[in-house]
């Protein structure tokens, strides 16, 4: 088989863009001898990658509700542009110009086809690009050089101008330049929109400027009954509002490997201590995470020494008695405890001071539900105790540290390079419940 | 800064990581911290906020805008976004935290806000700097059976089980 009917069969198989193709597209010798056993193979690897997060959720599904939080990188990335060259070539010396540009220009781009059919350029390139509109009597394909920084148009020119698919013909090789995206798409529905728009895009399967969708596809999956739990998150707020000790902020807690609810908390920073003033920094997440710690320290130790620490809204450790009439009443009213109660056979409210586990660390890997977006202090709690996954209710654009997006702080604290953790982070939109107004100006 | 950094031989002493505080007001400490977090197994017990807790227990929340924070390490994200909330008047911070800081490290959550009208606090760090570094490093050749790393590690190779070979996660 000649060399250009492995490139034109390649290309036939790998235009449109394909979920699941390497991105070394036509990059050297190998790679075409490599895809050649592909080819070959008609249950080639990528098929057994067909995984989860591909199969759609069930259209009842809560998990419908819950709308995955875009970080602070993915934002950037999705905007940028750089400008690269592109030219067209015979597609017989495909090969031979790649090869031969190697030497003096360096592989970048690879989220981006390198040689592309003129059929499978964007409509919106055609007529700058001059694509011709039948299939000419010798087949071309367009080139994607390199960035425009990388080399001068003159350089490029007088270099291609001497390689033979040029030389022999004494064609002017017609270099152009296109706007594509910097950096690579993060998934196959963007990879679909950039084709059509600026470039045929491949998309990796992977994700460097956030979760890898098997990651996300993993933690939405394990979310443990997540509508009961920010239905809970936004009773707890109502009710800390309404008691006159905080504002409407609500905080759950939940391990997912017990199925547990761990912590149940309202803000209190209004309420008073016996000197008659609060404390500002008791927020619903910061006294949610106190909780936990409290569970496992037991009644010996105090996590604050100055304060005691709730192990339930409202419930004390010491307190035995009332912790198992607060778990029963949440149980009749919001069934929120049933998991726990057929789960551990009706001990879970008796033994909350001996759940703990010896190798749980912080709140490792809980999932945390919240009736607002966090403030910058509670984000960064959350990320100290190595939390896996938080769903908020509503987004607080002047103090929420969490969304990344337009139209608030964009800080995206739950994914950052820089920090030494990062979680997994959704905004639940509409019910249960609703979304809680809040003080915009509040930092929840 | 002297008294801080005393505070943090403690915390180094008790198996935490060497970070410790004052709170200054009127030229008299009124609370010192150190870092908790591991008696306490709560990630948010730092130096900053339990000499906070201290404080409000005996004094009401407005003495923090007449207060000045020593601390031996630049606050993290979190203290700095609390120290905010609670209106601390200045921070003079030790060695710089490039890992978690809110006081330029990291994040500018000391800088006043335009669109809120300010709201911020001034920070002067590097002071004794050398000093606080040294604690730390004190800490980190310590053997540490319950080093959280070693944990937070463990978790992610489980992850990393998962997945496709041909992707890198982070």
């Amino acid at each position: 088989m000649s060399l250009y009917t492995r490139l034109h069969r390649l290309l036939l198989q790998r235009l449109p863009p394909l979920q699941f193709s390497s991105n070394y597209f036509l990059r050297n010798q190998d790679f075409v001898r490599h895809s050649m056993t592909n080819l070959a193979s008609p249950t080639m690897e990528p098929e057994k990658f067909l995984d989860e997060e591909d199969v759609p959720l069930e259209k009842d599904s809560p998990l419908n509700n819950l709308v995955l939080l875009r970080t602070l990188q993915e934002i950037r990335a999705a905007v940028e542009t750089i400008d690269v060259f592109t030219v067209p070539i015979p597609s017989r010396s495909a090969n031979a110009v790649l090869s031969s540009l190697r030497a003096i220009v360096p592989t970048s781009l690879q989220h981006l086809r390198r040689l592309v059919k003129p059929c499978y350029i964007p409509d919106p390139l055609v007529d700058s690009l001059a694509v011709p509109p039948t299939p000419p009597e010798e087949n071309i394909l367009y080139l994607l050089v390199c960035p425009v920084t990388d080399i001068s148009e003159e350089d490029l020119r007088d270099f291609l101008q001497d390689l033979p698919a040029f030389a022999t013909t004494s064609t002017i090789p017609r270099i152009m330049t296109v706007a594509v995206p910097s950096s690579q798409p993060i998934s196959a529905a963007q990879a679909t929109e950039w084709s059509a728009k600026y470039w045929p895009a491949v998309y990796k399967r992977g994700n460097p400027y956030g979760p890898h969708p098997s990651i996300v596809s993993q933690a939405l999956r394990g979310l443990f009954d997540p509508e009961k739990h920010i239905l809970l998150a936004k009773q707890i707020a109502t009710k800390a509002a309404s008691s006159g000790e905080g504002l409407g902020f609500g905080a759950v807690i939940v391990d997912p490997q017990t199925r547990q609810v761990l912590a149940v908390a309202g803000d209190a920073r209004l309420r008073c201590n016996e000197k008659g003033w609060g404390n500002p920094l008791d927020h619903a997440v910061m006294r949610a995470i106190d909780m936990v710690a409290q569970r496992r320290l037991g009644r010996t130790q105090h996590v604050r020494p100055d304060s005691k620490v709730e192990v339930w809204d409202g419930v004390y450790l010491e307190d035995e008695e009332a912790s198992c009439r607060m778990v029963m009443r949440v149980d009749g009213n919001s069934d929120i405890k049933n998991e726990d109660r057929n789960g551990n056979a009706n001990g879970g409210s008796k033994k909350e001071a001996d759940d703990r586990r010896d190798d749980s660390y912080l709140c490792h890997n809980f999932q945390v539900y919240l009736s607002h977006e966090p403030c910058v202090m509670c984000s960064m709690a959350l990320l100290h105790s190595r939390v896996g996954s938080v769903v908020f209710g509503t987004r607080m654009t002047r103090t929420g540290a969490l969304n990344a997006e337009e139209g608030g702080r964009q800080i995206g604290l739950f994914w950052r390079t820089e920090l030494n953790w990062k979680f997994v982070c959704w905004q639940w939109k509409a019910g249960p419940g609703g979304e809680i107004e809040s003080h915009e100006n509040v930092d929840a | 800064m002297q008294s801080a950094l005393q505070s943090a031989t403690i915390a180094l002493h008790s198996n935490e990581v060497p970070v410790g505080c004052v709170f200054v007001h009127n030229s008299r400490i009124i609370a010192s911290g150190r870092n908790d977090t591991n008696r306490s197994l709560c990630g948010t017990r730092h130096a900053e906020l339990v000499a906070i807790d201290k404080i409000l227990a005996t004094h009401p929340p407005s003495i923090f805008k007449e207060t000045d924070l020593y601390v031996t390490v630049e606050p993290c994200i979190m203290c700095a976004s609390a120290l905010r909330q609670v209106g601390i008047r200045k921070v003079y911070f030790g060695c710089s935290n490039d890992r978690f800081g809110g006081c330029g490290g990291v994040l500018k959550v000391h800088e006043g806000d335009k669109v809120n009208g300010g709201g911020g606090y001034e920070v002067v760090g590097g002071i004794y700097s050398s000093s606080a570094v040294v604690k730390l490093r004190e800490f980190y050749v310590q053997e540490n059976g319950r080093a959280p790393a070693a944990t937070s590690k463990k978790g992610r190779e489980l992850k990393t089980d998962n997945l496709p070979v041909d992707v890198d996660i982070l």
